[in-house]
């Protein structure tokens, strides 16, 4: 029933998004002389900052104070095994996401991990398999629509979820069908188990979170950049991300008309 | 959680990543995973130090990054096109706050050091001479390792950090991103402002601005 009613929210925000080709991607086509430098389109922003600062607030009040309680009592090595729990029960999601994007190898490597750690690791407490040179193969439905040329379409926030964006949210819908499906669980204990894996996240990642917040000028704009720029590489490799990206970001120098910029690679032939 | 994961581990990263030392000045540049390499084993040795307390290890570092990254670089590159539009007296006085800003809140953090050692994974070349090391911060079995590229830029004869991109987070992006909303939504003056406050203020106090979305 929460999936139905996520699916028929997405298919409203999908006819709300405006036809402009400017919201559509991130990609240096929407760069106009007077865009910023590094345009983040974000037509939903009132929405996703309201959004944010809920997010906000309940980490600060609720969430992080636990994950201190918890990380105080918890060992790291329990802590790692939790998350190297949760994170091989991901195993059909990464494995039907590898085999739609034509990832053979990735996908045989997922089975084979999976099977490594379920059993020699102890129902997945445990990562032998990474050891064995089998190392963990994150594939995502977003990402898969995003290598078969769907746009990010614009950025968006979500209670809990946090960070994604139009295509992001069709593809964490498809992923918890897919998800849920092989484990037949039970709502409840679906529920409880993602709240117990988000707080044991949360509870490694103290430092850095507040690292990032003290770092942060603007909070909301910069966990938007990082996952603009994390998906932008989920989806068009390394090498494709940065070629769009670099320029820009290394070598504006080459907008300024300004004087004083001196253009070094001037050899008359 | 999500937020978590994508600005993971940007900090500690950085803590340890902010590299460097006053090394005499080389007669040719260094190879790049020289530089690196050698900075990473001055800052290892600073918070390894026994007996060093928390001010004198933050300064050393401090002393470091200062040597091997360019700061007036970083910050033309972070403000883009709002560079130009900026006076001299303006951009000087981002200089400073900025570098004032980046060393003091990843300067805190010289005590969580919790015997990660630095790997060089690879390095490649860029256009025009830019050359970027990969490097991995190894954390032992209790965590993850952490993935952080230099971007070096040659000047005279050395090199000079001109961006760090912690697990795919380019912090020039970051930031850049950051200040353009700030400048478009509030003008430089205020931007500048808010950036001496925030230094000043030492601790984090997040703008916890009523402002709202405009």
């Amino acid at each position: 029933m929460v999936l139905r009613r996520i699916v028929v929210a997405v298919a409203l925000l999908f006819a709300l998004t405006p036809a402009d080709p400017s919201l559509a991607g991130s990609g240096p086509v929407c760069s106009t002389e007077e865009a910023p430098s590094t345009a983040d389109p974000d037509p939903f922003q009132p929405f996703n900052r309201a959004m944010f600062s809920v997010n906000d607030g309940f980490d600060e009040y609720l969430l992080e104070p636990t994950a201190r309680a918890w990380d105080f009592v918890m060992p790291h090595l329990v802590q790692r095994s939790i998350g190297n729990f949760f994170s091989n029960l991901l195993f059909p999601i990464h494995f039907f996401n590898n085999l739609l994007q034509g990832d053979i190898d990735p996908a045989a490597i997922t089975v084979t991990r999976f099977a490594v750690n379920t059993t020699v690791g102890v129902a997945g407490l445990f990562d032998p398999a990474t050891d064995l040179d089998l190392p963990i193969q994150r594939a995502d439905f977003g990402q898969t629509l995003g290598k078969w040329g769907t746009p990010p379409g614009p950025y968006l926030v979500w209670p809990i979820w946090g960070s994604s964006n139009v295509r992001d949210t069709v593809g964490l819908v498809v992923d918890a069908y897919f998800g849920v499906q092989t484990f037949f669980i039970d709502l409840p204990i679906l529920v409880g188990s993602t709240a117990i894996n988000a707080l044991n996240t949360r509870s490694m990642n103290l430092e850095t979170v507040q690292g990032v917040r003290d770092a942060s000028f603007d909070l909301y704009v910069a966990a938007r950049n990082a996952y603009n720029q994390q998906r932008l590489e989920d989806i068009k490799g390394v090498d494709a991300a940065r070629a769009e990206r670099d320029a820009d970001l290394y070598f504006f120098e080459d907008d300024f008309e300004e004087v004083e910029v001196p253009i070094e690679e001037k050899e008359a032939p | 959680m999500n937020l978590a994961a994508a600005m993971k581990l940007l900090v500690p990263a950085l803590s340890l990543a902010i590299v460097g030392s006053s090394f005499g000045a080389a007669i040719a540049k260094p190879p790049p995973r020289e530089f690196v390499q050698e900075t990473a084993d001055q800052v290892l040795l600073v918070l390894k130090k026994p007996g060093l307390d928390t001010d004198a290890k933050i300064a050393a570092i401090e002393e470091i990054a200062y040597a091997r990254f360019d700061f007036e670089t970083i910050s033309k590159l972070v403000l883009a096109r709002n560079w130009r539009k900026m006076s001299p007296a303006q951009r000087e006085r981002f200089v400073a706050e900025f570098k004032k800003h980046l060393s003091g809140t990843y300067g805190k953090n010289v005590d969580s050091y919790a015997n990660e050692t630095i790997e060089i994974t690879g390095d490649r070349e860029e256009p025009r001479g830019d050359w970027t090391v990969q490097t991995k911060i190894v954390r032992g079995s209790n965590a993850e390792d952490i993935l952080v590229d230099y971007r070096l830029r040659p000047k005279g004869d050395d090199w000079k950090v001109i961006d760090v991109v912690v697990e795919r987070i380019s912090l020039v992006s970051n930031f850049r991103s950051q200040l353009q909303e700030i400048i478009s939504r509030d003008g430089i003056e205020d931007m500048l402002t808010m950036l001496a406050e925030k230094n000043a203020s030492g601790e984090s106090i997040l703008p916890e601005d009523e402002r709202g979305p405009s």
